[in-house]
């Protein structure tokens, strides 16, 4: 039976936690960029201005039917070499996730605001509210807590997929784990130990949400 | 460029033009000289100028036509209730006047102010939109499904559009909304959220909700037609008091007795034509059009095997 010595994780601590913080910050910065990516988009594919929404299915297909990895690598290796300008790994790894993620929240925008009565609008614009008054006031905070729990699933999946910035040698979580795997011959302990790391820091986005379920609950039904 | 009020509206067809389709109410000084067309007119005001009235106003959904050569006016004070049957064109007409639709041809004015006009379907004159902003907020609207704001409080509810458009400070907003409450019966539920109230209180809110924004004319979209029929009264009671009280009111229900009561003018619509119109007495005892005839006949009937909530 193996001997797990957890002792590695406590000596290598320094490390390990800069690498939680890398993944914290990549996983906000992207999820920020997602959330305004994501907005625009679903809105300028309701605008029935034909190429706009052409431009916006287009995009969102692209993000949504390759796999992160790829768009991660394609963007820090191929993307300069077209377009000739030099990006650092650790904005090619955020803008990959943003705009990976901006597709799926698009989407998941857009079946929000769809799902709004018209009738909500109706009654915002007939007492006088701007479009976009009634927009930011009416539809949109109820489109939000209608697709709540699929925005979660969305922020959960992105601090998970942090982990593949770790192929652009971008000191994140999953990164600093491989590292300090091979230096110390302790993989089990250390990779285990990232495993719980990742568990701990999705898990209360989790519980948010039925936190948040319950309370616009009251209101809505 | 010549007025709308000589041309016939290239939307109506011939047969359309019912006997009636040109009458105004008899002061209205529009249907004797045609305001000519131009921006001279537009911003006009005048004692006798009609709360909100509408000229050869046709609109179509994809292709089907739903109004033909509509012209109607109402007074300031006046309360006019539209009856006829479903699909008759009797919401559409009221949301062409709310700017909720854009209307394909004819023209709407506001207290004199043209909002829109339109000639073979091409904009002639139409209200900036600064102006059509502060003309919604004059012209309150009341839905059939209530459209509520769910995610907002009733007192919320009340008070966004003062606050927003209106720009009336806090303090104020609260006694405002409180006032209107309990003018509808429901101060005590200002805390609530609209999905905790029954369809009558829900209905009565959305009526206080309309008149925060202080409007000089209420619209009524069938408003008693998704409520239980026990909750029909109160939902009446308020909007009778509201015309006692002296409130320009367009009202578009099926609730014949109370049309009967509270209206100075009944309008008759069928298959998207004002089919005759004029004083209840009139239309409710003696119709002048078979198709009149028929409609009363038929909501008779239903009055006599259910309710009457008189």
């Amino acid at each position: 039976m193996y001997q797990f010595q957890f002792d590695v994780i406590a000596h290598y601590f320094g490390v390990l936690t800069s690498g939680i913080g890398y993944t914290l910050m990549i996983t906000v910065v992207s999820f920020v960029s997602a959330t305004v990516i994501g907005l625009i988009v679903s809105q300028l594919r309701l605008s029935r201005i034909p190429p706009l929404v052409w431009l916006t299915s287009v995009y969102i297909d692209i993000f949504r039917c390759t796999p992160a990895l790829v768009q991660i690598v394609w963007i820090y290796y191929v993307l300069p070499i077209l377009f000739k300008f030099s990006l650092s790994a650790l904005t090619a790894g955020i803008l990959a996730l943003s705009l990976n993620n901006g597709a799926f929240l698009a989407e998941i925008y857009r079946a929000g605001i769809q799902s709004i009565d018209p009738g909500q609008r109706d009654a915002a614009r007939v007492l006088g509210l701007r479009r976009r008054e009634t927009f930011l006031l009416i539809v949109l905070p109820q489109a939000v807590r209608r697709v709540l729990p699929a925005i979660t699933s969305t922020a959960i999946s992105l601090l998970k997929d942090s982990s593949l910035v770790s192929v652009l040698a971008v000191g994140e979580l999953m990164y600093q784990g491989q590292t300090v795997s091979s230096q110390s011959f302790r993989p089990l302990e250390v990779l285990t130990f990232v495993a719980v790391v990742y568990f701990i820091l999705t898990y209360p986005l989790s519980l948010l949400n039925t936190h948040l379920e319950r309370r616009y609950r009251v209101a809505d039904r | 460029m010549s007025p709308i009020g000589k041309n016939p509206p290239n939307c109506a067809t011939p047969q359309g033009r019912s006997d009636v389709s040109t009458s105004f109410s008899h002061d209205d000084p529009g249907s004797v000289t045609p305001t000519p067309i131009g921006a001279d007119d537009v911003g006009r005001r005048s004692a006798t100028v009609p709360a909100i009235a509408c000229r050869g106003l046709c609109k179509s959904f994809r292709g089907t036509q739903v109004l033909f050569d509509v012209n109607l006016a109402v007074e300031s004070r006046e309360v006019v209730v539209i009856i006829g049957p479903s699909g008759s064109g009797k919401s559409t007409l009221l949301r062409c006047l709310c700017q909720l639709e854009e209307i394909d041809d004819g023209e709407i004015t506001f207290e004199g102010t043209v909002v829109i006009r339109r000639q073979h379907r091409r904009p002639i004159a139409r209200a900036s939109p600064r102006e059509a902003e502060a003309m919604r907020g004059e012209i309150g609207m009341v839905f059939q499904s209530f459209n509520l704001f769910p995610h907002l409080s009733v007192l919320r509810n009340v008070t966004l559009a003062p606050k927003r458009v209106r720009r009336i400070p806090d303090a104020q907003l609260q006694d405002l909304a409180l006032e209107l409450l309990s003018r509808v019966g429901l101060a005590h539920k200002a805390a609530a959220y609209p999905a905790h109230l029954s369809g009558g209180q829900q209905q009565r809110v959305a009526i206080a909700r309309a008149l925060a924004m202080q409007p000089r004319i209420m619209l009524f979209d069938e408003v008693t037609s998704a409520l239980d029929p026990e909750l029909v009264g109160e939902v009446l009671q308020v909007m009778r008091q509201l015309a006692q009280d002296g409130m320009t009111m367009l009202i578009v229900t099926h609730e014949m007795d109370f049309a009967r009561q509270v209206a100075d003018r009944i309008i008759f619509m069928d298959a998207g034509r004002i089919v005759e119109e004029g004083a209840p007495s009139e239309i409710f005892r003696a119709p002048r059009h078979e198709r009149t005839r028929l409609f009363l006949q038929r909501m008779l009937d239903r009055v006599g095997t259910g309710r009457d909530d008189s």
